[in-house]
């Protein structure tokens, strides 16, 4: 790897959340292995965080100090008549090595120390401050690097955060920075990253140029999943199946209008997990309930009747102008009858394009299935939760992910604009793949709407 | 293959591919190329497989054909209303009448392209695309049938006109095809009224009922100003009275007179009808080349997001650096029932890294269990701690020694060389009691209660020596 950059050591007590660190920060949920027992790590292996084109943040993962008491023991005894450094010290007990064969894993952390730039030192604070994790610091000051403690579980350990942060300070490591692995909030990561900052002041430029990638990618990635979300909604709000109005012929419509909706929705899940990077096989699978509702297009409501006064009067001018251009080419022989015709055979157009559909289905006496309201605010909740638990999980989390909608109603508060979006959804039903038909997707009034409602999604939910 | 070619091939494979990027991008050079770079690379090599350069040089040949159609037939149609004119005229033409039948749709053709124009996206996302698009629709469905069968057929052409149609590229483009059609018009008219000036003998006369013949006189001035400027003959007043309903008497005068007027018509076509079109042609080319160099893909799309995931994942691997070359033996899983739980009545009792409430717990235990040795009691934390035990463990008087761990730590290898060396020590008999407070997940106490059964057989700590004590809190 001929890269310039930054290099870092991910070093620890053993299962303290090195490897889940890494994982987290990589955004690779395969990297390494992680496991409940100790020495599950026990090979130096390393990930790269590409800055730009010839620089990247490289992190090493390493095996967990598991015998620290021993090592830092063995250290100090070095040089005892003798004034020599820490990292003298290390590099005299590397020299002997063979002499500690029991000490392998650690002699691979202590190499580590030596031939990176900075120190990630992962502390589980579910644990107490034992003499075995004062030594583990003791040994990375002898490495005279610079050391970020990074507190792994803040939220199981929270009664012992402070403790902690006495301690390090204690020991002269101020600059820690909070980091769930499980529960992931993308600000600590940056936290940590602005720590490097403060710590590396020649590398400061080169960091802010990595802090801001991240964000971008961070709030692009955020941004394409909001319309990934946003484009369900439109698929599912604005379908509808026409069918012959006996029980078989709706019986079938529904059917295939609730396998449409769910291959949907299945698709939107599986794009999103792409998305942000995790495995299918992460998020527990549940069925949408659905519910279907006869498609109701109400002819004056205010949404209906603006869109369709707009259109209309487009649609008139649009073949008045036409008429005017006939009346011009003949001289004005036509007396303005052909701008009339043109206007009317506007009007009558636009009437057509907006309701020729729903006045041949009442003809031929036939009906609209679509999905209820009920049906689409599940939908909706179900792709935010999915949406906001992705945002917080980590990469090293091994739970499934549950995104069924709490039975709670204070938790499923929809948008303000719920109503709104759905009135226009319903006004729109060439706006769906899923129907017969099919759709143009990239037209620009529903590339608008998708726009509107996901610009809005981020807007609400915000820096996750 | 120009950028705009090249972005619009890539677009034209996102269009074939869908909204996720499912198609293999092998032999890309990954290394040090931007991901737009990357992007358009993988549509040149996709390219072959999904024929789509080669449809949409098809559909460029398409534009231009049809463009030029009706360019022709914008000609034709301005060399017939010329002809038009002089056949209703008879040997007199109505000078205004004719330039302002020219001049009135233009005008108000041009103002109403500028309106258009000036509103960003109203030109573009407007009727005039949308006829456009079904123009082309409409030729394609009915003369060309076999090239629809291309599978990604529609979603390449609605890709294609997308583009073309709309947006800024579009708003240019539309601009620049009005501005050629109306040229055709001024060209076929022109043409065809020097060609019946040329063999018509017409005289050019002027009348109103409402307006005063000094409006007129006026009006004439000014029209003739900039061909005047320019050296072409122009009326002068006393030509212009004079064609007041024809009032050209004098033979000599007349035919002067007819050569200025069609002199002043043709000079006003050229320099009032062709000469701005042409211009704003050349200037709509202008940006519509200068648009097309700047149009950039959507690089936010989800579609896009996604590609950039998988052609320039901003992630690497380093692999191992630091190999572990011991073979590492299966650790063997004792059996995990324990036969005995039974705690000796007398113990000296040992604290190995508990926290402060485990070791309050610890010391409940003690006090219930073996009152007498509460006074021995000391958890061990640190390296000097373990020392000082190890010395008085070799010169104690009970027989067993009761070690209190937490069964929530994860035993490490420190820990295990501490016990072993604690029970290579002595004859004593070591008990491990584990200290469960309830706050596991269940799936875990089974995993770590094995790990402990584990650090016992290796430290040779019988198994039946190995007691789960759970605290108040975990009964609760």
């Amino acid at each position: 790897m001929n890269k310039k950059g930054l290099s870092v050591a991910v070093v620890g007590h053993a299962n303290a959340g090195k490897t889940s660190l890494m994982r987290t920060l990589l955004r690779d949920s395969e990297f390494g292995e992680v496991a409940d027992q100790a020495g599950t790590t026990r090979h130096v292996e390393g990930g790269a965080l590409l800055i730009d084109d010839s620089n990247s943040l490289a992190l090493f993962d390493t095996p967990g100090l598991e015998d620290s008491m021993r090592l830092h023991h063995i250290l100090s005894g070095y040089f005892t008549k003798h004034s020599v450094d820490g990292v003298e010290r290390l590099q005299h007990f590397l020299a002997r090595q063979s002499e500690y064969p029991e000490l392998e894993q650690e002699a691979k952390v202590l190499r580590s120390l030596l031939s990176n730039d900075l120190i990630f030192y992962v502390v589980d604070l579910r644990e107490p401050i034992l003499g075995k994790y004062r030594d583990e610091l003791q040994i990375l000051s002898y490495a005279a690097k610079p050391v970020i403690p990074v507190l792994n579980f803040t939220e199981a350990g929270a009664a012992n955060l402070e403790q902690w942060k006495k301690q390090l300070a204690r020991l002269n490591f101020h600059a820690c920075v909070s980091f769930d692995n499980v529960h992931f909030k993308f600000i600590d990561e940056i936290k940590i990253y602005q720590k490097m900052q403060t710590l590396l002041a020649d590398k400061e430029e080169l960091l802010q140029a990595f802090i801001n990638q991240r964000r971008t990618q961070w709030s692009e990635r955020f941004n394409a999943a909001s319309v990934i979300v946003t484009n369900l909604f439109v698929e599912s709000a604005c379908v509808r199946y026409k069918a012959v109005n006996t029980e078989q012929q709706i019986e079938q419509a529904t059917l295939n209008l609730k396998q449409a909706v769910r291959n949907a929705e299945s698709k939107c899940v599986r794009r999103l997990l792409a998305l942000y990077q995790f495995r299918k096989g992460d998020v527990e699978n549940s069925k949408l309930p659905i519910e279907q509702d006869g498609w109701q297009l109400d002819l004056f409501s205010a949404d209906n009747l603006q869109e369709f006064g707009i259109k209309l009067t487009g649609n008139i001018a649009k073949g008045a102008g036409v008429g005017v251009a006939v009346d011009l080419v003949t001289a004005g022989m036509t007396l303005g009858v052909a701008a009339f015709t043109g206007g009317v055979a506007g009007a009558l157009w636009g009437v057509k394009q907006r309701y020729y559909d729903e006045i041949e289905a009442k003809i031929k006496g036939c009906r609209y299935i679509c999905l209820n309201e009920t049906t689409l605010q599940v939908l909706w909740l179900r792709q935010i939760k999915l949406l906001t638990l992705l945002q917080r999980r980590g990469h090293a989390s091994v739970d499934k992910i549950d995104y069924q909608v709490s039975q709670d109603k204070q938790k499923n508060e929809l948008p303000k604009n719920w109503s709104k979006w759905l009135r226009k959804s319903h006004s729109h039903p060439d706006w769906s793949s899923l129907n017969e038909k099919g759709a143009d997707l990239d037209d620009d009034k529903r590339l608008l709407f998708i726009e509107q409602v996901s610009a809005e999604m981020v807007h609400t939910l915000g820096d996750l | 293959m120009s950028l705009f070619q090249q972005r619009l091939l890539a677009e034209g494979v996102r269009a074939a591919e869908g909204d996720y990027p499912t198609l293999p991008s092998p032999g890309l050079n990954k290394a040090e190329t931007s991901f737009e770079l990357l992007l358009l690379e993988r549509a040149k090599q996709l390219d072959p497989e999904l024929q789509i350069s080669a449809l949409f040089t098809h559909f460029k040949l398409l534009t231009n054909n049809l463009f030029a159609l009706l360019s022709v037939l914008l000609l034709v149609l301005g060399a017939s209303s010329v002809g038009q004119l002089f056949s209703e005229q008879g040997t007199q033409v109505n000078f205004f009448w004719a330039f302002g039948l020219f001049f009135i749709p233009n005008l108000l053709a041009l103002c109403l392209w500028l309106f258009l124009f000036l509103q960003t996206n109203l030109l573009s996302a407007g009727w005039l695309a949308h006829f456009s698009f079904f123009l082309f629709k409409t030729v394609e469905k009915r003369f060309n049938p076999q090239a629809t069968q291309h599978p990604h057929f529609w979603l390449l052409f609605k890709c294609y006109f997308k583009i073309i149609l709309s947006a800024d590229v579009g708003r240019y483009q539309l601009s620049y095809v009005t501005h050629l059609l109306w040229l055709s018009y001024f060209f076929g008219a022109t043409i065809m009224l020097v060609i019946m000036l040329a063999t018509h003998q017409v005289d050019f006369i002027w009348e109103t009922s409402i307006l005063s013949a000094q409006s007129f006189q006026w009006l004439t001035e000014v029209l003739a100003y900039i061909p005047n400027l320019l050296g072409v003959t122009v009326p002068n007043p006393e030509q212009i009275q004079q064609s007041h309903l024809g009032a050209v008497n004098v033979l000599a005068e007349a035919q002067n007179s007819r050569l200025v007027w069609s002199s002043l018509l043709i000079s006003s076509l050229l320099i009032y009808g062709i000469l701005p079109r042409l211009l704003l042609l050349l200037l709509m080319r202008f940006l519509l080349i200068r648009k097309k160099q700047q149009f950039q893909l959507t690089l936010s799309r989800p579609y896009y997001v996604q590609l950039r995931q998988q052609l320039k994942s901003n992630v690497t691997s380093l692999g191992i650096k630091d190999p572990d070359l011991a073979k590492i033996e299966a650790p063997h899983s004792p059996h995990l029932e324990t036969p005995c739980h039974e705690l000796p009545s007398c113990f000296y009792p040992v604290a190995v890294e508990l926290s402060e409430r485990q070791f309050i717990e610890c010391q409940k235990h003690v006090k219930q269990f073996s009152p007498e040795q509460f006074a021995l009691l000391k958890n061990v934390c640190d390296f000097k701690a373990q020392q000082q035990l190890l010395n008085e463990i070799k010169t104690i008087q009970q027989r067993v020694v009761v070690l209190y761990v937490t069964m929530a730590r994860l035993p490490d290898r420190g820990l295990l060389a501490f016990i072993k060396s604690l029970t290579c020590l002595s004859s004593t008999s070591f008990y491990l009691l584990l200290i469960d407070e309830g706050l596991m997940e269940s799936s875990h106490i089974s995993k770590r209660r094995s790990d402990w059964y584990q650090l016992a057989t290796q430290a040779d700590i019988p198994l039946e020596n190995i007691i789960q004590f759970k605290t108040r809190g975990a009964d609760e």
